[in-house]
């Protein structure tokens, strides 16, 4: 089960949701991932959201954390900032 | 009709603003020659767009380009290029920016957006997949770049749209206006945002909900994970996540190489320049830091000023740029006054680079009497002075008074006024010099023969101040004096490798400091070669890409020749650099020997198979770049020069 280790330090670079994408699908997308990041960069809303989703919503399939990928799983491996935790 | 092709989205959308049409053609028409966002921007621009049309009549194209890579896991490969014909220059218009826009149109199934025309009002175009929508903007009308934003989510509905728009500057076609990407990346150079608001397009909205098929995905991941482990590690690179391009700030004033005082010198005193130093903006005002789509290193520091004159101020990206421009280039060591004139920049649309030179300007002219306070509208113009500054920002943006003589560039200004007030206007081919360029001849080299007018991100190497090993010098450019900054010999070399790798970058859609400019270990030229055959399947070695960016480098040039009909005399510095030393400093006495520069030029076309008189390509060169269109229209050139 994949979850948030340290959604502060997001930056927003979206390499979790192409990495996810292409776990799922081999192409990359922003709408076949399962994870969304939405973003403000202005005040006074500034941050990040970081959504997981456990389950089937619209076309971002459910995580599965995974499986049947070498090593751990594609977020955790492709987020430079270490925002994610959890394995297989 | 939607077409699939491997790597890229595979559709130019083209839309005529006149008649409110759009239709689509395949991208595959232009990419084995010219990859994607510049090189293909350039190329439809050169062959569409009549030699006559000036930039700001309705005929005028304005290209929006997604680079070959962007979209996919490439580090760094969020760019988008636009093109146009430059508003200053008359020759290439040309500006690249990073941000969210060009992947999410490459989601939306386009690979371009190529806009000609002019609306009968102000309109923003909204591409939602396969629907494209021109929508009224005479409500966004006036509106700063920040609320065009939020006012475009609330319109279509969405809070991730993403947005390319114009501030008033754009609007009132002021020639230093920008394009506003993603709420804080700009497309700042060459007049873009005044051609833009010429057209009556405030703005360009998208969202895309499609995807990127690759030829070879694992392979390509596998690269994908290799090269993103290396590029953590490069202190040039980690050093732009702490401070962004502010890190250079201090590196190039080392070099006595920020243009202090409008280039009466090009060292800012060090108790000075200390007070804007990155540390102080990142201790006192950073508040967060962005990274573009799939970059690893975010240099994207967003910064807020919560005490004394410029409380309030919220600043969500500081480059090198404001500090040496509205900075050192205006004696100016106020952080907070950065902060607030890049934010107003920001917000009304205004090019730093541009904006600062034509203020520079104006300060100088009215220090040497040429300017008095019946033309500043009672203002009065010093050195240091950051009480007028964002006045003089706010009158650019809107025309008001000196600011309409100050929206036409230094360079017209100071051909409007006279009196020999061209001297302070340091320009190349109309567009504003903001580098330091006496002690890095390089670097000096680069900047100078940019197609764009001055520029350091078509051609200038970073090696001197970086201070290449003479070994990493011999492996990558065939010289040995690549790291050292005050050596005229070997440095065509190094511009000739660079032109033609930042057309390449440019066109993939790769950032200049993920890539081999400022270390030799970023991404190499063979790497991308790997990403691209990966990517779409058609195998390509690091010389034939190598000779690409040759190739669209070659095409602005034409561009060039037969727009603005640039020659030799285009490609030497302004005369006080080259007669004025450098006053202080650790490189204090440098200029650029007149001799030196000839002989540099010389060799550089010799390299580049250009004309050693005209500057102008060759035949033979045109057809060894598989340019034979070009050659008909070099003859066309030749006639009209032999014809005058």
């Amino acid at each position: 089960m994949i979850s948030l280790e340290n959604p502060e330090a997001c930056t927003g670079c979206l390499r979790c949701e192409l990495a996810c994408s292409y776990h799922h699908t081999r192409k990359y997308s922003r709408s076949h991932s399962s994870i969304r990041v939405d973003k403000c960069i202005s005040y006074p809303k500034q941050g990040v959201r970081i959504n997981i989703y456990h389950t089937q919503q619209g076309s971002h399939p459910p995580c599965d954390s995974c499986e049947n990928e070498e090593g751990f799983p594609l977020c955790i491996q492709l987020c430079p900032e270490e925002v994610f935790k959890g394995g297989k | 009709m939607k077409r699939k092709s491997y790597g890229y989205a595979g559709n130019i959308l083209r839309v005529d603003l006149t008649t409110a049409r759009h239709w689509t053609e395949p991208t595959s028409n232009f990419a084995p020659r010219f990859l994607g966002g510049r090189g293909i921007n350039q190329w439809i621009l050169l062959n569409e767009l009549r030699s006559w049309v000036t930039p700001f009549e309705p005929a005028n194209i304005l290209c929006f380009g997604a680079g070959a890579l962007t979209g996919t896991l490439v580090p760094g490969a969020s760019r988008l290029n636009i093109d146009s014909k430059n508003a200053l220059t008359l020759g290439i218009g040309s500006g690249n920016a990073g941000g969210w826009f060009a992947s999410e149109m490459k989601f939306a199934g386009y690979d371009h957006v190529v806009v000609q025309g002019k609306a009968k009002w102000p309109v923003y175009l909204y591409i939602e997949d396969d629907k494209i929508s021109f929508r009224p903007a005479r409500d966004l009308w006036g509106k700063t770049t920040r609320e065009t934003v939020a006012l475009i989510q609330q319109d279509v509905g969405h809070s991730d749209v993403q947005v390319a728009c114009i501030g008033p500057a754009g609007e009132n076609m002021v020639k230093p206006a920008c394009i506003i990407v993603s709420g804080f990346r700009a497309v700042g150079r060459c007049g873009l945002g005044a051609i833009m608001g010429s057209k009556n397009l405030k703005a360009v909205a998208v969202r895309g909900t499609g995807e990127i098929e690759l030829k070879h995905p694992d392979a390509f991941m596998s690269l994908v994970n290799s090269v993103s482990d290396r590029l953590l590690n490069i202190p040039s690179v980690q050093i732009r996540k702490k401070f962004g391009t502010l890190a250079v700030g201090p590196l190039h004033n080392s070099f006595s190489g920020v243009p202090y005082k409008n280039f009466e010198d090009e060292y800012h005193p060090q108790e000075s320049f200390k007070k804007i130093s990155p540390e102080v903006f990142n201790s006192r005002y950073q508040t967060d830091c962005y990274a573009c789509m799939a970059c690893p290193t975010p240099c994207g520091h967003s910064y807020f000023v919560d005490h004394g004159r410029y409380a309030g101020t919220q600043c969500l990206k500081l480059e090198a740029n404001t500090q040496l421009g509205f900075g050192s280039r205006l004696g100016i060591d106020d952080p907070a006054s950065n902060l607030k004139a890049q934010d107003e920049c920001g917000l009304l649309g205004l090019d730093v680079d541009n904006t600062s030179g034509a203020i520079a300007w104006a300060i100088d002219c009215f220090q040497n009497n040429l300017l008095s306070k019946d033309d500043t509208d009672g203002l009065t113009l010093n050195w240091g002075d950051h009480g007028v500054l964002i006045e003089l920002i706010r009158k650019i943006a809107h025309r008001e008074g000196i600011g309409n003589l100050l929206a036409e560039g230094s360079l017209k200004a100071s051909q409007i006024l006279g009196k020999g007030s061209e001297k302070y206007s340091f320009h190349i081919k109309g567009q504003d010099l903001v580098e330091g360029i006496r002690s890095c001849k390089g670097w000096a080299l680069g900047i100078v023969v940019s197609q764009r007018g001055a520029s350091h991100t078509r051609g200038a190497p970073y090696s001197e101040f970086r201070q290449w090993s003479p070994e990493e010098s011999q492996e990558t450019f065939g010289v040995k004096t690549a790291g050292d900054p005050t050596a005229y010999i070997g440095k065509p070399n190094l511009v000739a490798y660079y032109d033609a790798a930042c057309a390449l970058w440019d066109s993939l859609g790769i950032c200049f400091i993920i890539a081999n400019w400022a270390s030799p270990e970023g991404v190499n030229p063979r790497e991308l070669g790997e990403f691209y055959s990966f990517a779409t399947g058609r195998n390509i070695s690091e010389e034939d890409l190598m000779k690409t960016g040759e190739r669209i480098h070659n095409v602005e040039k034409m561009f060039n020749v037969t727009h603005a009909g640039f020659t030799r005399r285009e490609d030497y510095p302004p005369k006080r650099l080259m007669q004025e030393p450098i006053k202080s400093g650790p490189f204090k006495g440098e200029l650029l020997s007149r001799e030196e520069w000839d002989k540099m030029l010389d060799r550089y076309y010799l390299l580049r198979g250009w004309d050693q008189v005209t500057s102008w390509p060759t035949t033979e060169t045109l057809t060894r770049l598989d340019l034979e269109e070009c050659v008909k229209m070099l003859e066309n050139a030749k006639q009209r020069i032999d014809g005058n």
